[in-house]
């Protein structure tokens, strides 16, 4: 596990973004950050309200506007700060560099256009490919992400397929103009799991073949323990643990995965209650002093109460944001 | 200690499509043939995949669709609790209005008096505890909790007359993975006191296996295998559940069972295929599969199957 290290090809540092709204401020991405890696995989897990999906749609300034506003950190995209750019300028990064599949394949596609048609907009745009050239490259995405006759789907529009090939054009779509990277925000949460698993078999075999980073936003373990190399564990707006995948599972760090993975049922390990997780998640309104799990963390002492813990760097890739690291 | 409970036998339910002149000229068969049995205290889920015609099949039993032909035999009461605590809840009534419901209803029609407002206000106040919220609550309206709060709710409700069969469709699935673990043993607390029977339509396997003695697994409007939840698991008999084993994530990297891709999608059921449904799709059809209709077989005790290829020593013997 020696060989270099990938390449580096988004860094996200010290990210925050707040929702301004009526309630107050809540801190949705209070601080965060994180690598992603050429041909490498990145879970980003966290229930809901942990601000996994406003930290994804942030990397492309795609946050709730106007109430959800990036007021801190910095995005660097092969040493492009994303940051500063303004709508019109990260048009030039949206589809070209950087990809984004959502979880539900409809709302990103027009009813009223054909496959072919919507398939090839990004490439007549960012590529500057005529109609006849886009065309013979929508077909060959097509056939790259599997979908049966091709030459009969191009022209087919979007109520006329399955949810599973809805999901694969619009993955066409993503990687049509070659990005870097690749947001995927729970792109199988509506798939049955046979299609979930072929789709994400395919994601695989084009990520290896095209050196693509992927960002990976779930809250199934399933997804993490299979589809993943490091996953980073969010919480109340902050990574509160970070990990290649083996290790997390095999010692996790942070009270926070800790007892989640506990929580999960092991047909190997039969037991008559699970060991669940008392109480619920903070709401983005309301988060406590000091570390936001200490609520309903088995391990709480008199300082998780009073001050966020430092991220404490660990071996071999793993980190976690706990007092009880800290010596 | 089993006792039947719920019996359904041979039920089908055919939906009309593409009326022409006010008489259907197709229809869809979402279930089409199904035998099922609960007992008492027991849970038995149905998987399968979209379409497979679980929801249906959940829906006859609750009474709200009738069946096209077939028979379901049932005594007791029957309630529902559903995937999305979000929509099955009515936000403009209160917690007490919600759960007491079922109870006003129960005490109208025929033999029953109405209950008092002081009765309904105590049973409410006492089920909100036994699902472990405050009691205090039960002035709050829907929107001032969490999922899970309300999916606990939602089971308050669900328990107000007492049924001896809760229906229970994708119960944790909306729910955040720290508080599913709750809602589970909720669920199995709560059969443990009182003995309710569970019948659960699930996609999510590890919680199916956790819950479920035994496990029905469905494929375009049929039951295809049934049996001990762990034998199913374990040894699964029929090549479509194989199948859908084998696509499910592990909860730990590197278990991963090695995968069995099925070619094509899921055959239209208002035209299923002839002989075994699964054939289309199925790695080991053959010959015969395309001209009979596998019947149900029991190659292992209690453990259910509709497959030719258990067919052998029948047809030899």
């Amino acid at each position: 596990m020696n060989a270099p290290s990938p390449a580096v090809v988004l860094e996200v540092k010290d990210l925050r973004t707040y929702f301004f709204t009526r309630r107050g401020v809540g801190k949705a991405v209070d601080g965060v950050s994180f690598n992603l890696h050429a041909g490498r995989t990145l879970g980003l897990v966290g229930e809901s309200g942990s601000g996994k999906s406003v930290t994804a749609s942030s990397i492309l300034q795609l946050q709730p506007r106007p109430a959800a506003r990036i007021v801190g950190g910095a995005v660097t995209f092969l040493g492009v700060d994303l940051i500063t750019k303004t709508d019109k300028e990260m048009r030039a990064y949206r589809g070209r560099h950087i990809a984004y599949v959502p979880q539900d394949p409809l709302s990103s596609l027009n009813p009223v256009y054909t496959i072919g048609e919507q398939v090839a907009e990004g490439m007549r745009i960012h590529l500057g490919m005529t109609r006849a050239a886009a065309r013979e490259r929508v077909l060959a995405l097509l056939r790259v992400m599997s979908i049966p006759s091709p030459e009969e789907r191009i022209d087919a529009h979007p109520h006329q397929l399955s949810g599973g090939t809805r999901q694969r054009v619009v993955s066409a779509m993503g990687i049509s103009c070659n990005p870097e990277i690749l947001i995927a925000d729970e792109p199988t949460t509506a798939l049955d799991v046979t299609v979930q698993a072929t789709y994400l078999d395919l994601l695989r075999d084009v990520q290896q073949e095209r050196g693509l980073a992927i960002l990976f936003i779930t809250h199934d373990f399933g997804i993490v323990a299979n589809v993943c190399d490091d996953v980073a564990v969010m919480y109340a707006g902050r990574i509160v643990e970070r990990a290649p995948t083996r290790k997390l599972f095999a010692a996790p760090a942070h009270p926070y995965t800790q007892a989640l993975l506990e929580s999960l049922p092991d047909p190997t390990q039969p037991v008559e209650r699970l060991p669940a997780i008392p109480g619920q998640p903070p709401s983005i309104f309301e988060r406590p002093e000091g570390c936001p799990f200490a609520p309903r963390c088995r391990k709480v002492e008199a300082r998780c109460t009073e001050t966020y813990p430092p991220f404490v760097e660990l071996e071999d890739g793993q980190g976690a944001a706990c007092w009880k690291l800290v010596a | 200690m089993s006792a039947l409970l719920l019996d359904v036998r041979d039920v089908r339910k055919h939906f009309p499509i593409a009326r022409a002149f006010g008489r259907p000229r197709a229809w869809v068969r979402a279930v089409d043939g199904v035998t099922l049995h609960v007992d008492r205290g027991e849970t038995v889920s149905l998987v399968g995949e979209s379409g497979c015609g679980k929801t249906t099949l959940g829906k006859i039993i609750l009474g709200l669709e009738k069946p096209t032909s077939g028979d379901v035999v049932f005594s007791g009461g029957v309630e529902a609790v559903f995937q999305d605590p979000w929509s099955s809840l009515n936000p403009r009534r209160r917690v007490v209005q919600i759960v007491g419901e079922p109870l006003v209803a129960a005490g109208r029609p025929g033999g029953g008096r109405k209950p008092s407002r002081t009765e309904v206000e105590t049973r409410v106040k006492e089920l909100l505890e036994f699902v472990g919220l405050d009691p205090r609550v039960s002035r709050n309206f829907p929107h001032e909790f969490s999922g899970g709060q309300r999916q606990r709710i939602a089971i308050a409700r669900a328990l107000a007359v007492r049924p001896s069969l809760i229906v229970l469709d994708e119960p944790v699935s909306a729910l955040d993975v720290s508080i599913r673990a709750q809602i589970i043993n909720l669920l199995r607390d709560i059969q443990n006191e009182l003995g309710t029977s569970y019948l659960m339509i699930a996609h999510d396997l590890a919680t199916v296996r956790f819950l479920s003695r035994r496990v029905a697994v469905m494929y375009l409007g049929i039951i295809v295998e049934e049996g001990p939840s762990a034998r199913v698991f374990d040894s699964p008999l029929h090549p479509y559940t194989e199948a859908l084993l084998s696509a499910s994530l592990p909860l730990k990297p590197g278990l991963a069972r090695k995968r069995i891709r099925l070619e094509g999608e899921v055959p239209s059921a208002v035209n299923p295929p002839s002989g075994c449904r699964f054939r289309t799709r199925c790695p080991k059809a053959f010959d015969r599969c395309a001209h009979e209709v596998p019947a149900p077989r029991q190659p292992v005790p209690g453990h259910t199957v509709a497959c030719h290829l258990y067919d052998q020593e029948r047809t030899s013997a």
